[in-house]
């Protein structure tokens, strides 16, 4: 529908151009006013002409902001992009999230897991690890009901991507969710992407209307 | 998952959480610590060591309790001595916002 707006554009603002040097139509839509070529696109509801362009760019302007000030930490991708990341390599485990209980159940599954895999896999990094993983099940609980959450382990890294279909962030409200500790639109402390933030290595991150994916890298040590 | 026991002398009223404070089990401490009938001026303790895991929904049901409870005009504590769990607190700002 939006592809079908663009093609017919240009004949419309040539249109408008000619409806709009006709004084009996110059007034027409705002009343005692001159009626410009912007307000009458206005008037016409749901009419967005370039929009997918314009998301494009702005989408475009958070991810290098986003990269930027995060020095390379946090990558906003593209759902396909994302897919491609995924698709790449090998998975270990793959749990689904469907309820409350699944929290602490997929935490403990992948805890016992990385206890058999020869890093070191104990003290803080281990904790910090349970906690992301925590809060990015907790959010798919929250905000999506569904998702599920896998395990890729590679050399001194390992990969926790978390995978929904609920609704998506809206890309306004990322650099708050992200960076904002405290800032929430559920009622909680909002602190969930504020600390899988400070403990990741890595993120990537795609959020669209389809779902919200996460991969999230974290570098071990090898045992000695 | 979690383990709520409780105790009760001359000083006031004392629960041991063990096992995971998250969002899975945040029902079972709510029901367990925020119903319970105290009055005015007692204090309740909270002894958080041997907690195994906690998360910002498991602190968030710490944060609810005390506000629940201050309002009322009790007094609660949390100790805790497991390193991996002060972290966490310290981290989400509980320490300092539930300072005396």
């Amino acid at each position: 529908m939006q592809n079908n707006l663009d093609y017919w554009f240009p004949f419309v603002l040539v249109c408008g151009s000619i409806l709009i040097n006709i004084p009996k139509y110059n007034k027409s839509v705002v009343s005692g006013t001159e009626l410009s070529i912007q307000q009458l696109f206005r008037s016409i509801k749901g009419f967005r002409p370039y929009q997918h362009i314009r998301d494009r760019n702005r989408f475009k302007v958070y991810r290098y902001l986003i990269f930027a000030f995060t020095k390379g930490k946090v990558n906003l991708l593209t759902t396909n992009e994302f897919i491609n990341i995924f698709t790449q390599g090998r998975v270990n485990l793959t749990l689904p999230i469907r309820d409350k209980s699944d929290i602490t159940m997929s935490r403990i599954e992948i805890d016992k897991y990385l206890q058999v895999f020869g890093y070191q896999w104990q003290g803080k990094k281990r904790m910090q690890i349970l906690l992301c993983i925590s809060e990015a099940t907790t959010n798919i609980i929250k905000h999506a009901n569904i998702g599920e959450i896998a395990l890729r382990v590679d050399d001194n890294k390992v990969t926790i991507f978390v995978l929904d279909q609920g609704p998506g962030m809206e890309l306004e409200y990322l650099p708050n969710i992200l960076f904002h500790h405290g800032f929430s639109t559920k009622d909680s402390l909002g602190c969930g992407f504020s600390l899988i933030y400070r403990y990741v290595d890595c993120l990537a991150l795609a959020t669209s209307e389809k779902g919200t994916k996460l991969a999230m890298d974290f570098k071990l040590q090898e045992e000695k | 998952m979690l383990q709520i026991s409780k105790s009760i002398n001359s000083k006031g009223i004392f629960y041991n959480l063990s096992g995971h404070l998250d969002m899975s089990t945040a029902e079972t401490f709510r029901r367990a610590v925020v119903e319970e009938q105290c009055s005015r001026g007692e204090v309740i303790h909270f002894d958080l060591s041997d907690l195994v895991f906690i998360d910002s929904s498991g602190i968030g049901e710490l944060f609810r309790c005390y506000w629940h409870y201050s309002n009322l005009g009790i007094r609660v504590v949390f100790k805790n001595t497991n390193p991996d769990i002060e972290e966490v607190l310290d981290v989400i700002g509980f320490r300092e916002a539930v300072a005396d």
